[in-house]
């Protein structure tokens, strides 16, 4: 440990008197100050937040990945160039505790670097919205609405696979399906049709949703319900609707109207006395408007149930450190680059590594759809081969995708331990332990003295 | 104990080739050299560049791995990690870190050693006494000439007390004063029982400290053995003694041609310029003055040293006490007892010249 130790606190001291630190600090702190004095928000309170939060402490994290992309490159690469490397291995130093040492060095700069910009944008934070900055409403949208950690519970899905199912049967005993379109594509495509109908709210009618209580029990403070609309008008338009929130069984049903328009999100509180009683929470939405016209609430996202899970600095630091696992596991991959090739090949590797991992979602539905004309040209045509690869590097990113914790906490929402855990055992214990594994191996067997090196 | 558990370093048709990005054979860099270093010497590896001495010297310290052949450093593998314990190596460039003040790099390479931390601080301090840095000691690496960056690198290479201590070009880059405390250094350690391998295209150096040494060429060993009995000439001799009159030179040549039937040659012999260089140094800077440089080295480290090592002596002291060397005499010096002293010595010569019938 004291090898490993001593080749971190060297890193870190070559860091420091280099100046990199200084100057990764500078822009950093930069980048916190200078955004929210160029971006304009829209306005609100919340805006500001997510402007803050989201987008420059965003910018912050898209910086320290980049350079440390380029310090855990340059660690073992640009230290084999120099020949620096040949003084450490004819001492009685292990490929590991070298690669050990370097990314604990990484590390510790990053925590750094990271703990700063969280201080400095919490006391912009503090500074920008303290006393007598801000009107009453929006001192109070503040505290209940943003500067709190929220636990984000979507509804029990509405069950239309069997229906679906039947659906898809009926039309292939008609003949009525296209051939050349995968059966799995119809079948979504039968399914999304279905759960659309059934997110739809005629006139007069109403929609049911059923909330499953969380893990950890219904806590005992006021709530929110956070939910979007669309209607069957195409112009934009106010709808008024009648909101019923209660548990199953007893306690109080809290109900209120609500005229909202079918533009932007919609916060509705709900006091905590509507948790009283047993069983599932059911909320209602009755369309009550006068005129006629279906609202519709998107089947994905159309309805959220926020409840307080804890305060906002505290989750403000899980973010932080999820961001920090998240860059350890950038900083494995770069030490591991560096230590298998040479410093440009490296850092090109490690890019486009990064950049892979953060089109997920890109890659995701390339891998489930694609462009379907060409996938769907049989088995053994391009398609299947473009279709198996998207597949299979999607199989590979898909742990070390999460979510953006940052616009999580820029909008109150919570940032659970289970998700730090998460990225910390599958990024940094798994994936890093066999980044590990390969850039030491590669170290073991890489000749450090080589006239190309 | 055998020939071969005497050895340190064993190499059996040590071969290295270079391959390019295809894994094609590119360059024969060593091909087939054996050779044996035993405990307690000093040997040399010389050879013009791009003879394959330096990449001997990394395949010894694993930094470069055999293409074919047989290879033992301390009876391991060159690859061994705890081997490296016991061992010491100078490259023959500053690889040191630009940043780190001396302090700090012998700090970091003493930890890689797990040395307890008073035992790295009283070895630190030893070691700045030694190579004359101490008044640098807060400067960082970057900023130093080159000849103390090399201080610097000769002393991590010693910070663990090796066994086996790795020079390669020892000397490059130093002033006289330091080649010449780098050497008695050396001569200290070998006689401590240390092994030393050198590579050096210096061969005054070379002469002075290896006991055997092996010349490279193309890849291959050209010449192996104990320096002493390579660079002897058996075929001639020399006598060395005290300017003479002109006209007792030409009996005595006259003398010499009648017994070999060939002319001799005849010269001056000259002082040895280092030894020259070192003593002008030496008087200069008994005023003193201030130098940003290295300063003057003080022996060697007190861990490095023994009881038959000039131990605690001055680097300059020990240079002072040194008579001039058996081959360059220096000038008689000007005192009554020197020149009755000369004097004999020339009537005895006069009379071996002129025997008295």
């Amino acid at each position: 440990m004291t090898t490993i130790i001593a080749i971190a606190l060297i890193a870190v001291r070559n860091a420091v008197r280099s100046r990199v630190v200084v100057l990764l600090l500078g822009m950093l702190l930069l980048t916190i100050i200078g955004i929210p004095l160029t971006v304009k928000s829209d306005g609100t309170v919340g805006g500001y937040v997510e402007i803050l939060v989201q987008y420059t402490l965003g910018g912050a994290e898209l910086l320290l990945a980049l350079a440390t992309i380029w310090a855990g490159v340059a660690a073992i690469s640009l230290e084999i160039q120099k020949k620096q490397i040949q003084l450490l291995v004819t001492k009685p130093v292990y490929r590991r505790q070298l690669w050990l040492g370097k990314w604990l060095g990484l590390l510790a700069i990053n925590t750094l670097a990271l703990a700063v910009c969280g201080g400095v944008t919490y006391g912009l934070l503090r500074w920008n919205t303290r006393p007598g900055r801000l009107s009453a409403p929006d001192r109070r949208t503040l505290n209940t609405e943003i500067l709190v950690a929220r636990q984000v519970i979507s509804p029990e899905p509405f069950a239309v696979e069997a229906q679906a199912r039947q659906i898809l049967e009926e039309r292939q005993a008609q003949g009525a399906l296209p051939t050349n379109v995968p059966m799995a594509i119809v079948y979504k495509a039968i399914r999304d049709g279905l759960l659309l109908e059934a997110h739809a709210v005629p006139p007069g009618n109403q929609l049911t949703w059923t909330f499953a209580p969380p893990a950890a029990g219904w806590p005992e403070h006021a709530f929110q319900l956070r939910y979007k609309i669309s209607s069957s008008w195409l112009a934009p338009s106010a709808i008024a609707g009648r909101w019923s929130v209660g548990r199953a069984t007893g306690g109080h049903r809290y109900e209120v109207t609500q005229t909202n328009t079918t533009l932007g999100v919609f916060t509705l509180n709900v006091p905590a006395t509507a948790l009283a009683g047993a069983g599932p929470l059911i909320v209602e939405y009755a369309n009550v408007h006068r005129q006629p016209v279906t609202v519709l609430f998107n089947p994905q996202n159309g309805l959220r149930l926020l409840l307080y899970a804890g305060p906002w600095e505290a989750n403000l630091a899980r973010a932080l450190l999820l961001i920090a696992l998240r860059l350890a596991f950038l900083a494995a991959l770069s030490v591991t680059a560096g230590s298998l090739f040479s410093m440009p090949v490296a850092a090109f590797v490690a890019l486009f590594s990064w950049f892979m991992i953060n089109a997920g979602a890109s890659l995701r539905a390339l891998s489930e759809y694609g462009n379907a004309p060409i996938l769907a040209s049989g088995p053994a045509g391009p398609g299947a081969v473009l279709r198996f690869f998207y597949q299979a590097v999607q199989w590979l990113i898909q742990p070390l995708q999460t979510e953006n914790a940052l616009a999580l906490v820029a909008t109150g929402q919570y940032v659970a331990w289970s998700l730090v855990a998460q990225v910390l055992v599958v990024q940094v214990v798994l994936c890093g332990g066999l980044l590990l594994l390969v850039g030491a191996g590669a170290l073991r067997r890489r000749e450090l003295a080589l006239p190309m090196n | 104990m055998s020939k071969t558990a005497q050895a340190v370093i064993e190499a059996r048709d040590l071969t290295k080739v270079f391959r390019d990005f295809w894994r094609r054979p590119k360059v024969r860099a060593v091909a087939g050299i054996s050779f044996e270093v035993r405990r307690g010497e000093v040997f040399g590896l010389l050879g013009p560049n791009g003879s394959g001495k330096s990449t001997t010297l990394k395949m010894i310290l694993g930094l470069l791995y055999p293409t074919s052949g047989f290879l033992r450093v301390l009876g391991c593998s060159p690859r061994d990690v705890q081997a490296k314990a016991h061992l010491g190596y100078l490259p023959e460039e500053s690889y040191l870190y630009p940043y780190l003040t001396p302090d700090e790099t012998l700090d970091f390479y003493g930890r890689l050693f797990d040395l307890p931390a008073r035992e790295r601080r009283q070895r630190r301090e030893q070691l700045l006494d030694m190579i004359g840095l101490r008044h640098a000691r807060r400067r960082t690496v970057g900023e130093f000439s080159k000849g103390m960056a090399r201080r610097l690198g000769l002393a991590q290479a010693l910070i663990n007390d090796p066994d086996l201590i790795v020079l390669d070009e020892p000397t490059a880059g130093l002033d006289p004063l330091g080649c010449r405390q780098v050497k008695d250094l050396i001569l200290t350690l070998a006689r401590r029982g240390k092994t030393v391998l050198l590579s050096s295209h210096l061969l005054a150096d070379v002469e002075n400290i290896c006991d055997r040494i092996a010349i490279l060429y193309n890849g291959r060993i050209q010449a192996l053995g104990p320096i002493r009995s390579l660079l002897e000439d058996t075929g001639r001799c020399r006598v060395t003694f005290p300017e003479l009159p002109a006209a007792d030179l030409r009996r005595l040549l006259e003398t010499v041609r009648s017994l070999l039937g060939a002319e001799p040659a005849v010269d001056h012999p000259r002082r040895d310029l280092e030894r020259f260089f070192l003593d002008v140094v030496a008087q200069a800077q008994r005023g003193a003055t201030e130098s940003s440089g290295a300063l003057p080295a003080h022996g060697v480290a007190d861990y490095l040293a023994t009881s038959t090592a000039p131990a605690g002596a001055t680097l300059l002291q020990t240079l002072a006490a040194a008579g001039p060397p058996p081959a360059a005499p220096a000038p008689p010096a000007p005192d009554a007892a020197a020149d009755e002293a000369a004097r004999q010595a020339d009537e005895k010569l006069r009379r071996f010249l002129n025997p008295e019938p």
